[in-house]
């Protein structure tokens, strides 16, 4: 054991080399008059979620791109940084954190999963940062954990569950649900289930069934959601499950048996392609092809062009959301974050998908959601929706008085 | 084993460069430090159960988020401060510790794991899942009170508890207790022989091994104003592992330098390059390949040999010097 006593000192010498590696890392800049303004984006581009990510980054460089063509703003040219947050909030909460005070980024623009959106907007809060959502949609954002740097273009959990409730509860008496077995879908069918009492005081969610994400075989869900005879199933299953159950669900006739709808990403249509059956009830975020505008049609082709893929809501958002934030900064009196939050708050922005203005008392932006028909729609490479019915976020989202009231619980 | 002047002497001088560090470096630097620390108690804590007991636990993420859930927890209920919470994360931590260990000590090797783990996602299903007492699983949040939003205050409080929690950890191992560990770990049938309660000692060490990984959770809980389920899903307790067997674990600092290099690696991968599980991969495959004994373990064996070969050479020279 005589060795000992050289393996502690070797072990504090290398203990200290460790650290110093992590001493020794770039010192942080001053910011400079005329210095690029630097925009940091957390975000996940590893894990179930990264082709979400990929579209937002794509989606933010491409108008920060524009912006910085026609001079930037103020005289400053934009910068973005990007981290990859890998789904885990802690991570995404050190990275971001670490934008902020090793990086001295200036503003925040959303990352990805809602749970990362929650640890990101606690950085936010405590660093007095700006920050514009385009992923995240959890009630809870805009719910107690609200504060003044916060903006969302997002549908909010409740205002996609509510707008479901009105597309499809009118009709339907009978309401089988699936979802992944995770906090948006428990939420999800709770807002559901109270605004169908409104709608349509008949109507029951008769089954329920939980799969867990990531689930590989729907078989039992399947039968169970055919015995149970609905009207119709309500899905909130999205990505390689919503791909995975319609595979599946397809030889058992699930979908001439009853009839379907489902929260659908233009990510998954485009990896069903002709998988994809008609007739099935879409409810989409922001879908390119759900508002005929000239300024969507020259965003689908400049995004085409340079990435060479079809822009999915994501990419919608991302756009919108960076161009959002750089009028903010343009609008200000000064580039602290209470003048660009004040800013925002007053912005009348004209987006892809129309007009669009925040509201004080939870800074959601009025964006709309889409419900419509799977189909073929002209010039789509895959199916899309047809029958679009745009609903205005006014008829849905919850009132001022709701959203003080779900603070107080809390 | 004994407290010898040199390790004292190298102990002290990386605790007083981190005592001076808030001086010496920016904000950002300190952030990363506190990961560094953190992630030092747990894969420290976690290793009086690998390289003491020889036990493979692969359940320890969870007694980690339960220390993050207590500081939570008790907040959102209790409306008890942040330091509350931290105080007594390893009461909570340690009884769901010693309440597992009750029932898979019993087991060895891969079934003893395969139990830890299963138990572990026991407890993370209920805290994902039980909304309206955990939030669920988009997490619950930590206020942290104005005094401890300074970042060099967050972060003496981090190296103080990190530092006594090591020296417990090292007092510990060196204590009669840990001599009969390494006993049970070498020959548990030979232990048991000459009279140890191999159990026993086994659940006493797994409950104390719980209860600091829990203190751990409770700080980086609080570091991150946020505990989340995913803190305790089932991938987070290959982290510990990882990070001893890279240090080395039959060396006391083994898992601090793996867990120093694994948070500081994660940390600018995840910042400065794409694909990070795939640099993740490839470490791990080179330091298991390369480095069996793990990076501390294979050091001492070269400097061992290396003084050897130098005392065989000049066998005076040590006993030359004034």
């Amino acid at each position: 054991m005589s060795g000992l006593p050289i393996t502690r000192r070797t072990m504090a010498l290398a203990t200290s080399a460790a650290i110093a590696t992590a001493l020794a890392s770039a010192p942080g800049k001053a910011l400079a008059e005329g210095a690029p303004i630097k925009i940091g984006l957390t975000t996940d581009l590893t894990g179930i979620a990264a082709t979400y990510a990929a579209a937002q980054v794509n989606a933010v460089k491409l108008a920060i791109e524009e912006i910085n063509a026609a001079g930037g703003i103020k005289g400053r040219k934009l910068e973005l940084l990007v981290r990859d947050s890998q789904l885990k909030p802690a991570l995404g909460a050190s990275l971001t954190r670490d934008l902020i005070v090793r990086e001295k980024i200036d503003y925040l623009i959303g990352p990805d999963a809602s749970s990362v959106g929650v640890a990101v907007s606690g950085v936010a809060k405590q660093y007095k940062k700006v920050v514009v959502m385009t992923i995240p949609n959890t009630p809870r954002l805009v719910g107690e954990l609200f504060h003044k740097y916060f903006f969302t273009i997002v549908p909010s959990g409740t205002m996609l569950a509510r707008a479901m409730a009105e597309g499809i509860g009118k009709t339907n008496n009978s309401i089988a649900f699936i979802g992944g077995d995770y906090e948006a879908s428990h939420q999800a069918i709770q807002y559901f289930g109270e605004w169908l009492t409104k709608v349509n005081p008949k109507a029951k969610i008769t089954a329920q069934q939980w799969p867990k994400l990531g689930e590989p075989d729907f078989t039992p869900y399947i039968t169970q959601l055919i015995s149970a005879k609905p009207d119709i199933v309500f899905s909130y299953l999205w990505g390689a499950d919503l791909i995975a159950f319609i595979k599946q669900a397809k030889p058992y006739g699930l979908f001439d048996k009853t009839k379907f709808a489902t929260l659908l990403f233009l990510d998954d249509l485009k990896a069903l392609g002709d998988d994809m059956p008609d007739g099935i009830i879409g409810q989409m975020y922001a879908p390119p092809f759900g508002t005929n505008s000239p300024a969507m049609a020259e965003f689908i082709k400049k995004y085409q062009a340079k990435f060479n893929s079809f822009p999915s809501d994501w990419a919608v958002m991302g756009y919108d959301g960076m161009r959002i934030l750089a009028d903010g900064i343009r609008n200000a009196a000064s580039m602290e974050s209470d003048a660009v939050a004040e800013a925002i708050e007053k912005l009348k922005f004209d987006g892809l998908q129309g007009p669009l203005t925040f509201r004080a008392v939870d800074h959601q932006g009025n964006v709309p959601s889409f419900l419509g028909t799977t189909g073929k729609v002209a010039g789509l490479p895959f199916k899309g929706l047809v029958d679009i019915q745009r609903i205005p976020a006014e008829s849905v989202w919850p009132t001022p008085e709701e959203i003080l009231a779900q603070r107080k619980d809390k | 084993m004994q407290i010898t002047a040199k390790s004292l002497a190298g102990f002290a001088i990386v605790v007083f460069i981190l005592v001076v560090s808030p001086y010496l470096t920016d904000e950002s630097n300190l952030f990363v430090l506190m990961d560094v620390l953190i992630a030092i108690l747990f894969a420290t804590s976690y290793n009086l159960v690998l390289g003491g007991a020889g036990l493979l636990s692969f359940g320890h993420a969870a007694y980690f988020g339960l220390g993050a859930y207590t500081v939570a927890l008790l907040q959102a209920h209790l409306g008890l401060p942040m330091l509350v919470g931290i105080a007594l994360s390893p009461i909570v931590a340690g009884v769901f510790a010693l309440l597992v260990a009750l029932l898979t000590v019993r087991l060895s090797g891969m079934y003893f794991a395969m139990l830890t783990l299963a138990f572990a996602q026991l407890i993370y299903t209920v805290i994902a899942e039980w909304y309206s007492f955990t939030g669920g699983d988009n997490g619950i949040p930590i206020t942290v009170p104005d005094y401890f939003f300074v970042t060099a205050h967050y972060f003496y409080l981090t190296l103080g508890i990190v530092v006594g929690g090591v020296l417990l950890l090292w007092l510990i191992g060196n204590s009669p207790f840990g001599a009969a560990l390494h006993a049970i770990r070498e020959n548990p049938q030979r232990a048991s022989f000459v009279g140890l309660n191999v159990k026993l000692y086994q659940v006493a060490a797994f409950t104390i091994s719980g209860a600091l990984s829990g203190v751990a959770g409770a700080l980086s809980g609080s570091l991150h104003q946020m505990a989340f389920p995913s803190m305790l899903y089932w991938t987070e307790s290959a982290q510990p592992v990882l990070m001893a067997l890279a240090g080395g674990i039959h060396a006391f600092f083994g898992p601090a330098v793996g867990a120093a290099i694994f948070t500081v690696l994660n940390f600018f991968v995840a910042s400065y390059a794409g694909y990070p599980l795939l640099v993740f991969g490839v470490v791990v495959l080179v330091l298991v390949m390369a480095l069996p004994e793990g990076v501390v373990g294979t050091f001492r064996r070269w400097l061992i040999r290396r003084r050897d070969a130098g005392s065989r050479a000049a066998p005076a020279s040590r006993d030359a010097r004034p």
